[in-house]
């Protein structure tokens, strides 16, 4: 949580230098952010190939574990296009581009900024924090009234790490290790699935 | 595109390769914090000087609430009926 609003306070941060216009020129290169998301790509390979322990973990699971990940997947696609229509100026490929985030804020946004522009860029990153928020809040009542799995699929990607404090004490420490499993699934399809759409 | 792909995949490969050094793997995760602090901080600059965005951040909301509670509704309820068949059954 502490991270997440470090994050949100340096885009706050980028948003009022860049409104009140003390940016120095170099920053404004379009190239910087090309090279810094590449940069970042690179790290969040480096940083899944060398989590020993989560790829430990899907040996011990069964195959059938898959369906946890892929049941959140689609229901989160199913969900943001069949609102789509309802937004009068997001078309439902933007949409599943905005629901690909899986609460995976920071890589989404900056990815689809990038690929798209920076009016879906910030949908992106409020939509996926948003997730996350509803998440935390909201785990307690999923658990309870739409069973264990409800607050894993909530978290999505940020099962594995920020929302899964609330995941392991409201579905119960036996779901931590699913958990685990699925937000890392997840977190690895968001780049694949952002650039796969918006490329398409 | 392709370079995306790239990026992610050469780093996956090296993070295998590196498995047994935590500590290039500990730096790397470092790295990867600030590098999101810096584009965030980036994307944020470039919607600050968009006066098209600015003016209408309010909307951006709203739409971004729509789609969030959309995509977690749609993922929690079908992950209801995945735990019905797979937990109740048993």
């Amino acid at each position: 949580m502490k991270n997440s609003l470090l994050i949100l306070a340096f885009f706050a941060v980028g948003v009022a230098s860049g409104a009140l216009e003390w940016i120095p020129a170099w920053l404004q290169h379009p190239q910087a952010t090309h090279y810094a998301l590449l940069l970042l790509l690179f790290l969040v390979g480096v940083s899944v190939g060398g989590d020993e322990k989560a790829w430990e973990l899907s040996r011990h699971l069964h195959a059938r574990v898959l369906l946890i990940p892929a049941t959140i997947l689609c229901g989160t696609l199913i969900g943001v296009a069949l609102v789509a229509p309802l937004l009068v100026d997001i078309s439902v490929r933007e949409a599943l581009a905005v629901g690909s985030g899986l609460g995976y804020y920071s890589l989404s946004s900056v990815l689809i900024t990038e690929l798209h522009g920076e009016r879906l860029g910030v949908i992106a990153l409020l939509a996926n924090v948003m997730r996350e928020i509803l998440t935390l809040v909201l785990a307690p009542l999923l658990a309870r009234y739409l069973g264990k799995l409800a607050p894993i699929a909530a978290g999505a990607a940020t099962a594995m790490d920020t929302t899964l404090p609330v995941v392991s004490r409201f579905s119960g420490s036996e779901y931590t290790t699913v958990a685990i499993f699925s937000g890392v699934v997840l977190m690895v399809l968001v780049p694949l699935l952002v650039t796969l759409i918006l490329g398409l | 595109m392709f370079t995306l792909f790239l990026a992610l995949a050469s780093g996956t490969l090296l993070g295998v390769i590196l498995r047994r050094r935590s500590r290039l793997l500990a730096a790397s995760n470092r790295i990867m914090s600030l590098s999101i602090f810096a584009l965030l901080f980036l994307l944020g600059l470039s919607v600050g000087t968009n006066e098209d965005i600015t003016h209408s951040l309010d909307r951006l909301g709203l739409e971004a609430l729509v789609l969030s509670l959309a995509g977690t509704g749609g993922s929690v309820l079908l992950a209801y009926l995945l735990y019905r068949r797979l937990y109740r059954e048993k």
